[in-house]
């Protein structure tokens, strides 16, 4: 596996997207809205780190959120600041795809505490177009 | 209310004689019928899953949070790969046997029902968030659970894995029926 280094060059308030499937949306009744599950900051299965876009390099390549969710349009696409995953220990690099110039990684141990955190302390770019079973007040 | 989790096909290929037995599960609510000896009408429920059905059969009134939660979980079965676009396995059913069978042991009648949400290594996640509490329970495995709560009300608050003992995850859940 790369040794990842954290990129100084990413300023603490840069966005970082993550599209967030329908069955990670979340009604917390406690905040009085729907957000993404703890479960959606999660590292890949394969072991790699959690992937996102760079919000910043997304609007350099003439995209909107609406073209980030193209194909999964009952997604909702929530944003992170660089900032909150460094407070949480985590490291942000860029890792550009050929397909995807925005593409970047969140590494570091992600416990539940850390998903947490993450998690109420993202905000929506583009909130999730339904609502599904999961995200109904249940009380 | 008597309830016992009969059928989930391919789940118990991987289960012991004495877990199989533990399966059958009693509530110690007494109901109405218990007072007069009146026989308690007992009704299945029945959940698609991919190549089967889960049956729940209950004796008396299910609880009203057992149907949706029941349904949720069987419904995470038809999530194929990359269900999350990031490369999420499929959910395993040991994960979803795990939850029901977890809840049927914990949840009091009057308990809300959970918000369950896939993980993307195939497990599942059962999530409360109301009444100033925050309560997620991941399956790590048949009867191990990952457990994180948080009670704004008296800033209680403690993680970790509950095997065995569930004592302190019965006391999460009274704490949800009580704050209503």
């Amino acid at each position: 596996m790369d040794a990842y280094t954290d990129d100084p060059t990413i300023r603490d308030d840069a966005g970082l997207w993550r599209r967030i499937p329908p069955w990670h949306c979340v009604f917390d009744g406690n905040l009085g809205g729907v957000r993404p599950s703890s479960a959606a900051f999660e590292d890949h299965p394969d072991g790699s780190s959690m992937s996102v876009l760079l919000a910043e390099i997304v609007a350099e390549t003439r995209r909107g959120a609406e073209a980030i969710l193209a194909g999964h349009e009952d997604y909702g696409l929530a944003a992170i600041t660089a900032g909150l995953a460094r407070a949480c220990g985590q490291g942000v690099a860029r890792k550009p795809r050929s397909d995807e110039p925005a593409h970047a990684e969140v590494f570091g141990k992600k416990p539940k505490s850390v998903r947490k955190r993450i998690a109420k302390g993202s905000e929506w770019v583009l909130p999730p177009p339904n609502r599904l079973a999961s995200d109904r007040p249940n009380l | 209310m008597t309830t016992s989790l009969t059928k989930l096909p391919g789940a118990w290929e991987r289960l012991t004689d004495t877990e199989w037995q533990a399966w059958v599960l009693t509530s110690a609510s007494p109901a109405k019928g218990m007072l007069t000896a009146a026989p308690r009408p007992t009704r299945e429920f029945e959940y698609p899953i991919p190549g089967g059905k889960v049956v729940i059969s209950v004796e008396g009134d299910p609880p009203a949070w057992l149907d949706p939660t029941a349904e949720a979980l069987a419904g995470l079965l038809y999530l194929g790969p990359n269900w999350d676009s990031y490369g999420a396995h499929p959910i395993d059913r040991v994960h979803v046997f795990a939850a029901l069978d977890l809840l049927l042991l914990v949840m009091q009648d009057d308990t809300p029902a959970p918000t369950v949400v896939p993980t993307n290594r195939g497990g599942v996640q059962l999530e409360w968030h109301a009444r100033g509490i925050d309560l997620e329970i991941e399956t790590l495995s048949l009867h191990r659970r990952h457990v994180s709560f948080e009670d704004s009300a008296t800033n209680d608050e403690w993680e970790g894995e509950v095997v065995s003992n569930l004592t302190p995850l019965v006391d999460c859940i009274g704490r949800l029926s009580r704050h209503g």
